[in-house]
């Protein structure tokens, strides 16, 4: 059964009590909340999503107005973990964007059998491109373009990198845009499902996009690294491709990373391993659609740069 | 007043990961959990103790050749530096000769 099985009323009361268990990749997360927000976000944007029936969820969290005056007076929404809030609330109207938020810390922060990394993943022909970044660098916005052009989504905003074999989990869950990059994916994409844009958060105005049905449909299959690509927008820049120092890419995939810190020496051994079987790149663009199309030819680009 | 030596070899402590690309080296301490990208002496250095090099002089030698450079009295003195910020880094420990 997947979300958009479900009627509204039945998928509204299942959030409302009790919860409803969604297959996020490897992980099931049982979400309880009775904001009409939040049932629209997934209907909308987790309808491919497989729901569960009955067993184990490895994360609880639901999403309630506070007590009190708040109720009325400026209403907001609180995420809680296991009963446990560890977020101050947020305004209301950005009650889906905060499940997305809480449920990736909610991976960042417990899914130590992974090297969990910032970044997004999306594959092609067996091989994933890694995209490591820090926000505003252009990371979603290439995710975006590059699954609006086939790619299959892993992740926008977590990777998983298997500690066992190496091999990259898809999470596909919606991926968040902000400020200028929701236009631009509305002109690159038209065909992409974008929710509304729900401004003023801390990020800006921030939309989702809907994850493609054949991503989420393959969302049991991993596969192994071949690239990292540490994008860089800059309005106006002319496309760049070079190679980077393998040593600096370990250094760098290590700042992007959540729990490199939990996970000791297996953490070490995780990056090199990943570092030793991918092409390590830097990507600067000024335009989305030559970006798009360096990702498909980067060893190619990048070979032809490099000096004989 | 006791007289304490400079160690004159060196070993990896246990537990340490390293890895090394094109002379590039990072290194991480299980003690400290820090993860550190060497210069390239250092690196070269740690990968002449790993090798088999253990006292300076055969360190300094390998190093010499690992980087191509002359093994003379300007490359003891980086060895030098680059031990002894691997030992206070964690990286090198002193072993009996």
């Amino acid at each position: 059964v997947k979300v958009a099985d479900l009627p509204a009323q039945a998928l509204a009361r299942r959030l409302g009590r009790g919860g409803l268990d969604l297959r996020l990749g490897p992980f099931i997360a049982r979400i309880e909340s009775p904001i009409p927000a939040v049932a629209e976000g997934i209907t909308e944007l987790w309808a491919e999503a497989a729901v569960v029936e009955e067993g184990f969820a490895d994360f609880h969290v639901r999403l309630a107005p506070p007590g009190g005056v708040r109720r009325w007076l400026r209403p907001q929404v609180c995420f809680e973990f296991d009963g446990v809030s560890p977020f101050l609330p947020l305004p209301l109207d950005q009650a889906f964007a905060f499940l997305e938020w809480g449920l990736n810390w909610c991976v960042a922060n417990h899914a130590h059998q992974y090297l969990v990394l910032h970044a997004a993943a999306v594959e092609r022909d067996g091989g994933v491109a890694i995209l490591p970044a820090p926000p505003g660098s252009g990371k979603s916005t290439l995710c975006a373009g590059l699954i609006a052009r086939g790619w299959r989504l892993l992740s926008d905003e977590l990777t998983l990198l298997s500690l066992a074999t190496g091999a990259v989990a898809p999470l596909p869950r919606p991926v968040s845009l902000k400020n200028e990059s929701i236009e631009v994916i509305h002109r690159f994409a038209p065909d992409a499902l974008l929710s509304a844009p729900c401004h003023d958060t801390t990020k800006g105005s921030v939309a989702h996009m809907r994850p493609p049905a054949t991503s989420i449909a393959r969302d049991d299959e991993s596969a192994l690294p071949a690239w990292i690509l540490f994008p860089r927008f800059r309005a106006g820049a002319p496309l760049e491709v070079a190679p980077r120092s393998r040593a600096r890419t370990f250094m760098a995939v290590v700042d992007n990373a959540f729990n490199y810190h939990v996970l000791g020496g297996a953490g070490f051994d995780a990056v090199a391993s990943l570092v030793d079987r991918c092409g390590c790149f830097d990507l600067t663009y000024g335009d989305l659609t030559e970006a798009v199309e360096a990702v498909a030819a980067v060893d190619r680009i990048a070979g032809e740069r490099q000096p004989s | 007043m006791a007289c304490h030596a400079s160690p004159v070899a060196w070993g990896l402590p246990p537990g340490l990961r390293w890895h090394a690309w094109a002379g590039e080296v990072v290194a991480y301490h299980p003690g400290s959990g820090d993860t550190h990208l060497l210069s390239p002496v250092a690196g070269a250095v740690l990968e002449a103790v790993a090798g088999g090099a253990h006292d300076e002089a055969a360190i300094a030698s390998a190093v010499a050749s690992r980087l191509d450079l002359n093994n003379g009295d300007g490359l003891a003195v980086m060895v030098e530096e680059a031990i002894a910020t691997l030992a206070r880094l964690g990286l090198l420990e002193p072993v009996a000769p």
